[in-house]
């Protein structure tokens, strides 16, 4: 127990460094492909019309949905109903020219 | 030999909290945190709870833990007024446990009691200045893990300012140490544009109500949290002794409620004002003050009198067990159903109903044909295929 207080002693900044490293990568490969979501307000309404008519279809809540891509003129969105037990994930390619 | 008589004894007094809340059912807060659907607040504490779904007893496991981390969080407590008599010192441990802030949030699954252990800790370090000089990374890890935990403990971040600030290490540091948390978890934000429409909606869910109902509301948070008499005295010690991390935060706090009141953020009020009363020393001299605030909280408690019904999603999952198909749910439902129900689950759609083996109506829904009434009360209906 005395030598794990050391060596977390010894080695905390490398820790907490490794922690700030892999979350800033980790957010932004998940922020870079959906990015035009906060630049453009014409693929924010196509992404938001998406999302409605995908939870209509689907019945699903909308916080069920999730977009993995958001381009000018590509959507990818997924969904994973959360219910109890393992909860699989799927997704739907969107093609903007289609709407 | 003591103090494990003590713990075990506040033990027993978590588990029958946790208990206490089971009977009440699962709401809908407690299921979204369990299953680890993805907003309002960042993934690390519902991500660790989802991970224990594979559990059949994962509810009132968390109810259990949850519990237990705001009741025998007491010894942070007692070991903040180390510079009290002892009498104080059990005065303020007396004041932490049987708040009604406590007692009607301890044995929940929600975030805010998370919040008010967290905020507890960092005010524990404000005063423990060589432990916070040789662990300063491991307690920036912590500031992280508070941060991916609930949102709300920004409204502590001047206590953990002050903590890194007056640490020894180059103000240089310190400033990473407290600034390079939050810049994470607003890169995190921005990865999940639901968590930015759910702050929208929960910020502005309030301003229908008039200016004096909104501070009454927050009036009320702050006497639930404290009981009454700590609420008080914690409040007289933060102003009389300058505590102004303290007094920001809780400036914060009052904000924060302003703009979206929730019952269950009265615990967040409790940390700060066990900082305040533990510098109140005259004050928790008084066996009178636990007895008023015993009178208080027991006011408090008996406006939550206690369920045996359960939640009607439970009921509901227990009568279709057997039945194996869709089930489409009609009218505004929450998340405990996603919890309760087994079989996949929709919301109600006229395209759907071909696949559906059950329509579970809230409260009720016209006749349909090939559909036959199963359960019926006055808040929901159970419709299943007939052959």
């Amino acid at each position: 127990m005395e030598k794990l207080g050391v060596t977390l002693w010894q080695y905390q900044w490398h820790f907490f460094s490794i922690i700030c490293f892999v979350l800033i990568i980790l957010f932004l490969v998940t922020l870079f492909p959906i990015h035009s979501l906060y630049t453009s307000s014409l693929v924010r309404e196509d992404a938001k019309k998406i999302l409605i008519e995908s939870s209509e279809k689907y019945g699903l809540p909308r916080s069920d949905f999730s977009f993995a891509i958001v381009k000018k003129d590509y959507i990818k969105l997924c969904r994973r109903p959360h219910q109890k037990g393992k909860d699989n994930l799927y997704c739907d390619d969107f093609y903007i020219r289609d709407f | 030999m003591k103090s494990l008589k003590s713990i075990i004894g506040l033990e027993v007094i978590a588990i029958f909290l946790a208990v206490f809340h089971g009977f009440g059912g699962l709401k809908t807060d407690e299921a979204k945190y369990l299953l680890n659907i993805p907003y309002p607040h960042p993934p690390l504490a519902r991500w660790i709870m989802s991970v224990t779904e594979w559990m059949p007893i994962q509810e009132m496991f968390w109810r259990i833990l949850l519990a237990t981390l705001v009741i025998q969080s007491v010894w942070f407590v007692i070991d903040i007024g180390r510079d009290l008599s002892s009498l104080q010192r059990r005065t303020l441990g007396f004041l932490w446990i049987f708040s009604a802030g406590t007692l009607l949030q301890a044995g929940s699954i929600m975030m805010a009691p998370i919040t008010a252990f967290q905020a507890l800790v960092f005010v524990w370090l404000l005063n423990k200045k060589v432990f916070v000089n040789r662990y300063s990374a491991l307690i920036g890890i912590f500031w992280i893990a508070s941060l991916f935990t609930a949102y709300q403990i920004i409204l502590f971040s001047p206590i953990v300012f002050l903590v890194f600030w007056k640490t020894n290490l180059k103000k240089r540091l310190a400033l990473v140490l407290f600034f390079v948390p939050i810049i994470l978890l607003a890169f995190y934000t921005l990865t999940n544009p639901f968590v930015l429409a759910s702050m929208v909606n929960a910020g502005t869910q309030n301003i229908h109500l008039a200016y004096h109902e909104q501070v009454l509301r927050i009036f009320y948070l702050w006497i639930i949290g404290g009981s009454g008499c700590l609420s008080v005295i914690g409040l007289w010690g933060m102003i009389v002794r300058r505590q102004w991390a303290i007094i920001a935060s809780l400036i914060l706090l009052f904000a924060y409620t302003f703009l979206s009141y929730r019952p269950y953020y009265a615990i967040l009020f409790l940390p700060l004002l066990i900082a305040g009363a533990s510098s109140s020393s005259k004050l928790l001299n008084s066996y009178f003050i636990r007895f008023i605030t015993v009178i208080i909280t027991a006011f408090f408690v008996s406006l939550y009198p206690l369920s045996f019904q359960g939640s009607i999603a439970r009921t509901v999952a227990n009568k279709i067990e057997n039945i194996e198909g869709v089930v489409l749910i009609k009218g505004i439902f929450g998340h405990e159903w996603q919890y309760e129900i087994s079989q996949p689950l929709r919301v109600h759609k006229e395209s759907l109903v071909e696949y559906a083996e059950v329509i579970v109506c809230i409260p009720m829904c016209e006749e349909r044909i090939g559909f036959s009434l199963m359960f019926d009360n006055d808040d929901v209906q159970v419709w299943i295929r007939s052959n």
